[in-house]
């Protein structure tokens, strides 16, 4: 992938860290705006606390990275609690607790997890089991948002998910899955397979995540098939952490390889491959190049690929966020025996309550939800 | 240092305008970009005494405030807010924008700087000690906060109380106190001997009625790194014809009642919690009621007095 | 049996030694509590215990309100994520 212009900041500060200490505070400046934007401010945090350098930088700098460390901390804190809740809430329902994504890498402590931030918690449920699991949440506080009877239709029919749900006095959202593609997508990876090799979380008796090369692939499907929101290069930043954890573990590559072909995801692998190493440097050992070759698109399409990701990848201003605003999506880890204030019912409460109107129709839906004392 | 005062009021407009200009107010600095005139008047006046820095300085924070290049321009004309370039809010007619700035600056704290506990709550200090005043809207706390910062107390803050992690020290970041309605008036009266009394045109703002803003103290600002200790934390309560009453808080009720007033004390967690319990250890809790303010500044005055 | 939740770390400051504030490291929940609750989740940490035993550990005597007023307390305590029961022993 040829480049005219530099790297931007925020995709040099991951592929090659060494230069963070030499960067000028106007650089600092931009980076953080841009990692801000990207979602990946706290992971810079760790990084930098990881390479022992977080003094050997502009204490402005340093100063911005503390506060969204406080964020980040708070948030594990949240997840790990969020997810003793979902355990005991489904203790009676048959088959195990598969975390997916962020609550995975976070409750598995893996080092994709340090500084991720996020909103929702994601399981996978055999397909069967769906209404027992989504009454049982039902009945331990999480209730159904989205009534619109269209909304209902698109999350259960045509993607792979109950509509988020989200816990009453918590706020906290969970997203029940029973695929990780939706039905219309070019690829049907079999989530019997999926469950089959999920692996026990050491420590969480029942608590289980994704083998380690289906973690990777269900990464690198949900980089490359949801083009619509802009979290590229945080998802990149996650497959190389998560690449660099699993390499040294032995048969992995191979593994990989073969899991890809199972799973009908040899393409994603491919890009996820490719574009890793191209933009972040991920050292790739030569049986990496098996498990990437067997997806290679045509020449043509790889050319026209190269150049869209390379647009996507970059960091830019987020035209479409998650399903909640990008203030409200830190909900997760806030409220704690009615002393919580989310920001946008913060700014309602305090300052002069509703003179300024949250813009985001589902913070303002969040919000009357959270009118309570 | 250069400050606001220094710039005419032509340059400050042009500056805004332009390359936006970098304000700071306590250990904040704010990269402001704005090419609405009521904004840069606003600023003129309030921020007079504030250092400026130049535009490439690191910000913490940075806003913009625009108008729209639509119809909305000239009907019925509003201001556009971002937030480090995301609009987080829906626009205000035109007339608010000062006010909207205000809202703005607080917002920018409350949700981002995290290294402090952070308290809604009015703090002024005298002999080095500070008293809190934590209070929801309406309960007159502005007011009180308003007479206290012209009635010998240094005024750290009107609405945003910043506890210290290392020491647990007060950080100030003295700004325009925000009136409404009838307090515009009442303060306008209480202070009318004080010629450096500067207020806001009072903007009306219909869902809440007038806000105006009062210009925090010269000395406030110049003071604005000193930090102070926490001494007294009292939750103020405007009830018309009431007597003056000065009640003592427990102090677990007092961790309590400020943690629903803190902005990040979920957040902070363990040690959100043990820097509120630390304050109040070392602090009195009181709840006060009032009506007449002259009464409120003596029963402040006797605080001070105390050992 | 009773006992406190697995990974629970006992925070709590009081000023009078009768209403102490308290927080639930685990939930990010913090309490306004007595000396009472106090006292029944410091004998918890040491360890596990049924109620009756914690009656007489707290030199109350066994009787059926003794007993109710106990029980409702910790009742409360569940509800506040601090203890949780366990199959008896």
């Amino acid at each position: 992938m040829t480049r005219t212009s530099p790297l931007p900041l925020a995709v040099r500060a991951f592929r090659e860290p060494q230069c963070l200490t030499g960067l000028t505070p106007a650089e600092w400046q931009l980076l953080l705006r841009q990692c801000s934007k990207a979602n990946l401010d706290a992971r810079l945090y760790y990084l930098l606390r990881q390479r022992g350098e977080l003094a050997a930088i502009p204490p402005q700098a340093r100063e911005l990275l503390e506060w969204v460390h406080v964020i980040a901390e708070r948030h594990a804190q949240a997840v790990h609690w969020e997810v003793r809740q979902i355990l005991a809430a489904l203790r009676g329902t048959r088959g195990p607790l598969i975390l997916l994504k962020g609550a995975a890498y976070t409750t598995a402590q893996l080092p994709s997890g340090l500084g991720r931030l996020y909103s929702d918690i994601d399981i996978l449920v055999d397909e069967a089991l769906l209404p027992d699991v989504e009454t049982a949440l039902m009945l331990h506080g999480w209730h159904a948002t989205h009534h619109d009877a269209y909304d209902q239709r698109y999350y259960r029919e045509w993607m792979h998910e109950l509509p988020p749900m989200q816990h009453i006095h918590r706020q906290t959202a969970i997203d029940v899955h029973h695929a990780i593609l939706p039905r219309t997508a070019p690829a049907h990876p079999d989530p019997q397979q999926l469950r089959a090799g999920a692996v026990a979380v050491p420590g969480m008796d029942g608590v289980y995540v994704l083998a380690p090369e289906d973690m990777v692939l269900h990464s690198a499907t949900h980089l490359f098939f949801d083009g619509e929101c802009d979290h590229g290069l945080r998802d990149l930043v996650d497959l190389d952490a998560l690449l660099r954890h699993f390499s040294g573990r032995p048969g992995f590559w191979e593994g990989l390889a073969t899991r890809a072909v199972q799973l009908q995801l040899t393409r994603p692998l491919f890009y996820a491959l490719r574009y890793t190493e191209r933009l972040l440097g991920t050292p790739l050992p030569p049986q990496a190049a098996a498990a990437r070759e067997v997806g290679r698109p045509n020449p043509v399409l790889l050319a026209l690929m190269d150049r869209l990701y390379q647009r996507a990848l970059m960091p830019v201003h987020a035209s479409c966020d998650d399903r909640w605003s990008g203030t409200a999506r830190f909900m997760i880890y806030l409220r704690g025996n009615w002393l919580r204030m989310p920001p946008l019912l913060l700014a309602r409460h305090l300052f002069h309550k509703a003179f300024l109107s949250p813009k985001d129709k589902a913070a303002s839906e969040a919000e009357t939800e959270l009118d309570r004392p | 240092m250069l400050t606001v005062a220094h710039l005419t009021r032509a340059e400050l407009g042009a500056r805004l305008a332009r390359d936006g200009i970098v304000l700071q107010t306590g250990g904040f600095l704010v990269h402001l970009h704005s090419s609405v005139p009521a904004l840069a008047d606003g600023i003129a006046l309030m921020y007079r005494d504030y250092p400026l820095h130049p535009p490439g300085a690191f910000a913490h924070f940075r806003l913009t405030l625009h108008r729209p290049a639509s119809l909305r321009r000239w009907y019925r004309p509003q201001v556009h807010m971002r937030f480090d370039g995301e609009a987080l809010f829906k626009p205000l007619p035109l007339a608010h924008a000062f006010p909207m700035l205000e809202w703005g600056l607080n917002w920018c704290v409350a949700n981002r700087a995290h290294r402090y506990l952070m308290i809604h709550a009015a703090v002024l200090e005298r002999g080095g000690r500070a008293v809190i005043l934590p209070a929801p809207p309406g309960s007159g706390k502005s007011t009180l906060c308003a007479a206290l910062a012209y009635r010998g107390w240094r005024l750290l803050s009107d609405e945003l109380t910043l506890i210290r992690p290392e020491d647990g020290l007060i950080e100030p970041v003295p700004r325009p106190v925000s009136l409404k309605n009838a307090s515009i008036d009442v303060m306008r009266s209480y202070l009318a001997d004080s010629d450096h009394a500067v207020f806001t045109v009072p903007v009306d703002t219909t869902l809440k009625g007038l806000v105006a803003h009062l210009r925090a103290p010269a000395d406030a600002v110049a003071r604005s790194s000193e930090s102070a200790r926490p001494a007294w934390i009292v939750f103020p309560r405007y009830q018309a014809g009431a007597p003056s009453t000065l009640e003592a808080l427990p102090p677990a009720h007092t961790h309590m009642d400020l943690a629903k007033n803190a902005f990040n004390y979920s957040l902070l967690g363990a040690r959100g919690f043990d820097m509120l319990a630390d304050m109040v250890g070392n602090a009195r809790g009181y709840r006060y009621t009032y009506s007449k303010l002259d009464e409120a500044i003596a029963v402040f005055d006797q605080l001070a007095a105390q050992p | 049996m009773w006992r406190l939740m697995p990974g629970l770390a006992l925070r709590y400051r009081t000023w009078d030694n009768e209403t102490y504030v308290l927080y639930n490291n685990l939930s990010g929940d913090t309490h306004l509590t007595d000396a009472a609750a106090i006292e029944v989740l410091e004998l918890l940490r040491q360890s596990p215990a049924a109620a009756r035993s914690l009656l007489s550990a707290l030199q109350l005597d066994d009787t059926p309100d003794s007993l109710a007023q106990l029980d409702s307390l910790l009742a409360e305590l569940r509800g506040q994520a601090l203890i949780e029961s366990t199959p008896a022993c």
